[in-house]
């Protein structure tokens, strides 16, 4: 076997400057992608909420196409196409005396707008798990629609969304790697360049692939805290014993995956 | 009770409601004076919990007016006479006037007992917080729940939940309190204490209207019963006169089968 074991511990504990960088591209675009799309998921559950065609209509039109496409085809198509077609081209922009290039803002758009879609339908699920009570009550004490959303439904939706919304933040990491086609340099795109210099791909993809591995693993235990900080209202006599939230549903569907 | 007044709280004129063909308020009309307590009683399908979730807007109706203090609630008149819908901001204000308690409690589950208490005064009525929490504790203590202040719906008994949920309503200081079958969902031994604090209520003065299964208490506490059948309104009268010389054939049916 031809395997380098000084190359892999080096990389490893003694990442070049070059994968720190990726590193940090891959949390920041995930984070940033992941904001975005819970803003645009939120929205779009409300929207589809509405009664009023020309307000869900849209939205059923967003989600069909979000998830009827494949991402790496809308990263590419937002990019690389638009700009070809001469429809539009992302420029760098100067944010707070940081230069963020235009790859890098299709990449956050782009996996942001995809995210979105499933956001919506996770939030739309969050709500209706709401007890149409809980409306009636509401409404009775003269709350309006945004009142009601605001205090009484979205808070008890929030436990029903926190463990599909931490997988969702689980793929959301691995997916930006799909964003090395345009030519970000997160992880994999780092790792690409190193192995086009030293030739070691067994070793530093092996790196790449335990990076990631400790990434989820962390959002994992993150996650695991969210849950049990936002679950515990409902229930405060009893927490669910640490069996069940070991092998329970909500950390099957962690390792699920999408 | 002794405090009433001629002043009409509750006017609702020939209501019409039906779900769909399934018409299941065919012209209900009742006046409910300031201070009266009046009890809804009828077998199930009559049409009493519809049309006291008309009163407050959590049903549509198809014709006919409902009237709080002599406000219009939730529809304006067309010139053609047909009803549109008021905005929903309007709606929202019209509500508070009218507190309910419900079936099934419908207390908010993250909240707490006082939390749930504070939270329609503060946010929909604006009141400082300070303020908000003085009345509620006052209001936990008046149902007899003043050391359940911190605990969350899921840690108290049915009729506790029952019972912050009437102080909930009452935070709103509204003009009526509507009662949707609040005993049915109890436990047989916790139905007495809400009960207790109806009557309480009832005894102060609170204009009252009680959709029940409870014959005693409608015996007791109500100033007038109303009997409805299929969604027609048969019969009313003191309940002495309704509970021993029915006049409607109906009525004394209904009434042999639950007495």
């Amino acid at each position: 076997m031809n395997f380098n074991w000084d190359v892999f511990w080096q990389y490893l504990l003694q990442p070049s400057g070059v994968y720190l960088t990726g590193l940090w591209l891959t949390c920041v675009i995930s984070v940033l992608a992941m904001l975005l799309g819970c803003v645009l998921g939120l929205a779009a559950a409300l929207l589809r909420l509405s009664r009023n065609p020309l307000l869900h209509l849209p939205v059923r039109f967003y989600v069909w196409l979000m998830r009827g496409t494949p991402l790496l085809v809308q990263i590419v198509f937002l990019y690389t196409a638009l700009a070809a077609g001469g429809i539009f081209r992302f420029q760098d922009i100067e944010l707070f005396g940081l230069l963020i290039p235009g790859n890098i803002q299709a990449a956050i758009i782009a996996l942001g707008l995809n995210e979105g879609a499933y956001m919506a339908e996770i939030i739309r699920a969050g709500i209706g798990a709401v007890d149409k009570g809980q409306y009636e009550a509401g409404r009775s004490l003269g709350m309006t629609f945004a009142k009601l959303m605001r205090r009484i439904v979205l808070p008890q939706a929030f436990r029903v969304i926190v463990p599909p919304l931490g997988n969702e933040f689980n793929v959301m990491l691995k997916n930006t790697t799909l964003v090395s086609v345009i030519g970000v340099q997160e992880l994999l795109l780092s790792t690409q360049m190193v192995t086009s210099a030293t030739f070691r791909v067994f070793e530093l993809y092996l790196v790449v692939a335990i990076y990631f591995l400790l990434l989820t693993t962390l959002w994992g235990f993150f996650q695991r805290w969210l849950e049990k900080r936002f679950g515990q209202s409902d229930r405060p006599s009893s927490p669910p014993p640490a069996t069940s939230r070991m092998f329970g549903r909500s950390t099957l569907k962690l390792l699920r995956g999408r | 009770m002794a405090h009433q007044s001629d002043e009409l709280i509750i006017e609702a004129l020939n209501i019409h409601k039906s779900f769909g063909d399934l018409q299941i308020l065919k012209g209900i009309s009742l006046q409910v004076r300031r201070g009266e307590v009046v009890v809804l009683i009828g077998a199930s399908g009559s049409g009493k919990t519809t049309f006291i979730r008309c009163i407050n807007l959590l049903e549509e109706i198809q014709s006919g007016q409902i009237r709080v203090s002599g406000h219009p609630m939730g529809y304006r008149t067309k010139a053609d006479g047909s009803l549109v819908r008021d905005s929903e901001r309007n709606i929202a204000r019209q509500r508070r006037d009218i507190g309910m308690v419900f079936q099934r409690f419908n207390l908010f589950p993250h909240m707490t007992a006082l939390e749930n208490i504070i939270e329609a005064p503060i946010q929909v009525l604006g009141v400082p917080r300070k303020a908000a929490v003085e009345q509620a504790q006052a209001l936990l203590k008046r149902v007899g729940l003043a050391d359940k202040a911190g605990h969350y719906p899921s840690m108290l008994s049915g009729g506790q939940q029952q019972r912050v949920a009437i102080a909930r309503a009452l935070a709103m200081k509204p003009q009526a309190m509507l009662f949707d079958e609040p005993t049915s969902a109890l436990d047989p031994e916790t139905v007495g204490e809400v009960l207790q604090v109806m009557k309480e209520l009832a005894e102060e003065g609170m204009t009252m209207v009680v959709v029940t299964h409870e014959m005693g208490f409608a015996r007791e506490v109500a100033d007038r019963v109303v009997v409805l059948d299929q969604g027609e309104l048969i019969e009313q009268g003191p309940p002495e006169q309704i509970f021993s010389h029915p006049t409607h054939p109906r009525t004394q049916a209904f009434l042999s089968r639950v007495l």
